[in-house]
């Protein structure tokens, strides 16, 4: 339900410059998928939103606020290590509503748990296991029930099922959409990191492409109400498969231009060091 | 019954096993001077003349090593949670942390027996010394290290601080700092005989010092028995203790 603006937002670890002016405004509500290859500062771009790294305070805005920490109102899924391993999955969730909820006693925090673990198609069981003991695609089931049973207006999911096989993901995919469709006009706003072009036609309202860093938009593209992709199209409607074909020439290229630049490094120094020895040689 | 022989079958065998090698170099072939080395028969005689004598010597000595313990655990696992978590007192402390616990312990009894007024009193500041740099060494490295995720996510979550201590900091370090925890109570141990060498009246280091003014070796070899008889107990049930709190990690 949180509206965020960057404008021309930039954002270096050190003296290595990660985001080169970022220019992007979500509407409350709106599904953003990010796409881009890997280390072009994805992660640093929803790092940032959620107050985990600092940015400047004009460049961007969340509720027209600048971000200064981190906050209950943007709730974070990551990849593989949402959960504190010490605790139960259940207790994870809970510790998680106690900080929100700070009047609920124990059992309303074990309700909404158990709640949100059945919305998610976890089975009751699972509750009680450390998350030692679960799958890969239940541990990120519990974290997604987490960020959802905190009831966050803004969410951050950075590559939530990355790791996940083509049938668990394609599961989490329709529950993660249904539980945001479901909430009408109290949609929350979705920023979702992926690699893969086909989640993010499936999921998202808007899609932006990150070039590689220091980086900048290079693409993006909204769907209506109407033209949003469902799964049953998302291999028949001719639309989509345009631009499922624009999309991937689009992180092509950039792949192609990445080893480019990879190869002519390496001649280069490859020639520095048939110099030297050329050098040594004569001397 | 079936379970403990399972469980522990390996452990009595070897037990035995040592216990037959014993035996053969003394009873059995003579190797070893009678003198020194008693035989376990004679040892095993003498027990319920003694047995009185070794528990009041437990008892004392458990005294002196559990408080110590205990407050050398609660004081540098505190200490050092903060120092671990300021990065500016670290950087401060740390080259006199250094400087302090290279100290070896048992060169600062003359101090300790002049400051404090009791035997006692002096004998705990000696072992709470010994097990505090170790377990404040470890803790601050521990703290120092944590997993920055994990305080990520407390962070995303807005945990009040003592919360964030608690569920947070101490469990995520937990691992790191009971590895200290060990080492420290065998420096404790240790440390125990050293203090029982002065001033003490009764102990079961003292037992020992005691007998062997006497040259009765069976008598010291029964002390050891005993002594090392409670150490596997102690070491045991802080096993049991460590894999309850480390009951979430792989190796568990
Ligand atoms: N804590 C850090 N300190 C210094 N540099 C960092 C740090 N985290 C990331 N970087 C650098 O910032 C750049 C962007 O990293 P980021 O994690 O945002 O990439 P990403 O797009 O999420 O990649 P991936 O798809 O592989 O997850 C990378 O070059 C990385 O080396
Ligand atoms: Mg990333």
């Amino acid at each position: 339900m949180l509206e965020v603006s960057m404008n021309n937002l930039q954002f270096s670890y050190d003296k290595e410059l990660v985001l080169d002016g970022v220019n992007y405004k979500a509407r409350a509500g709106k599904f953003v998928c990010i796409l881009g290859l890997s280390g072009c500062g994805k992660s640093t771009l929803l790092r940032l939103i959620g107050g985990l790294e600092k940015s400047n305070p004009e460049q961007l805005l969340v509720d027209g606020k600048p971000v200064y920490g981190p906050s209950l109102d943007r709730a974070m899924v990551f990849q593989d290590y949402g959960l504190f391993p010490w605790m139960t999955a259940g207790e994870n969730i809970c510790i998680a509503l106690k900080q929100k909820y700070k009047t609920w006693d124990k059992h309303q925090r074990k309700e909404v748990a158990l709640k949100w673990v059945n919305n998610l198609g976890l089975d009751e069981e699972l509750y009680d296991k450390l998350p030692l003991n679960l799958s890969g695609g239940q541990r990120q089931r519990f974290a997604t029930a987490r960020a959802f049973a905190l009831d966050a207006p803004l969410l951050l999911m950075d590559e939530p099922f990355g790791a996940l096989d083509a049938v668990t993901s394609a599961l989490l995919q329709d529950t993660v959409l249904e539980l945001w469709q479901k909430e009408k006009e109290n949609r929350k706003t979705i920023f979702f990191v992926t690699h893969s072009v086909d989640e993010a036609l499936l999921l998202a309202t808007d899609i932006l492409v990150l070039g590689q860093a220091p980086s900048k938009i290079i693409y993006t593209h909204s769907f209506t109400e109407e033209t949003k992709p469902r799964r049953e199209t998302l291999y028949t409607d001719p639309a989509v498969l345009d631009l499922r074909n624009r999309l991937t020439k689009i992180i092509n290229d950039e792949i192609a231009e990445k080893a480019y630049r990879l190869h002519e490094q390496k001649m280069n120094i490859t020639d520095s060091e048939n110099n030297k020895s050329v050098k040594k040689h004569i001397a | 019954m079936l379970k403990v022989i399972k469980d522990y079958g390996s452990i009595i065998l070897i037990g035995v096993c040592i216990l037959i090698g014993y035996i053969l170099l003394t009873d059995g072939f003579a190797v070893l001077s009678s003198f020194l080395f008693p035989s376990i028969f004679d040892v095993l005689k003498l027990i319920p003349e003694y047995i009185n004598q070794l528990f009041a010597g437990l008892k004392s000595s458990l005294y002196l090593l559990v408080t110590a313990y205990v407050l050398a655990l609660v004081c540098a696992i505190a200490l050092g949670t903060l120092i671990g978590l300021k990065s500016g007192l670290r950087k401060n402390a740390t080259p006199y942390i250094n400087a302090f616990s290279a100290i070896p312990v048992p060169l600062l009894t003359p101090y300790a027996i002049n400051l404090f007024p009791t035997f006692k009193a002096a004998s705990i500041f000696l072992i709470w010394l010994a097990a505090f740099w170790v377990i404040l060494g470890t803790t601050i490295g521990a703290v120092m290290s944590i997993d920055k995720r994990y305080l990520e996510n407390a962070a995303t979550l807005e945990m009040p601080r003592l919360e964030k201590l608690f569920r947070v900091i101490l469990p995520a370090a937990s691992p790191a700092i009971l590895v200290g925890c060990s080492v420290a109570l065998t420096l404790s141990f240790m440390m125990l005989a050293v203090a029982e060498m002065f001033g003490a009246s009764s102990g079961m280091a003292y037992f020992v010092q005691y007998y062997s003014d006497f040259a009765r070796f069976d008598l010291v070899m029964l002390g050891f028995l005993f002594t090392a008889a409670v150490l596997v107990f102690i070491m045991y049930i802080f096993d049991k203790i460590k894999h309850r709190i480390l009951h979430w990690t792989i190796n568990n």
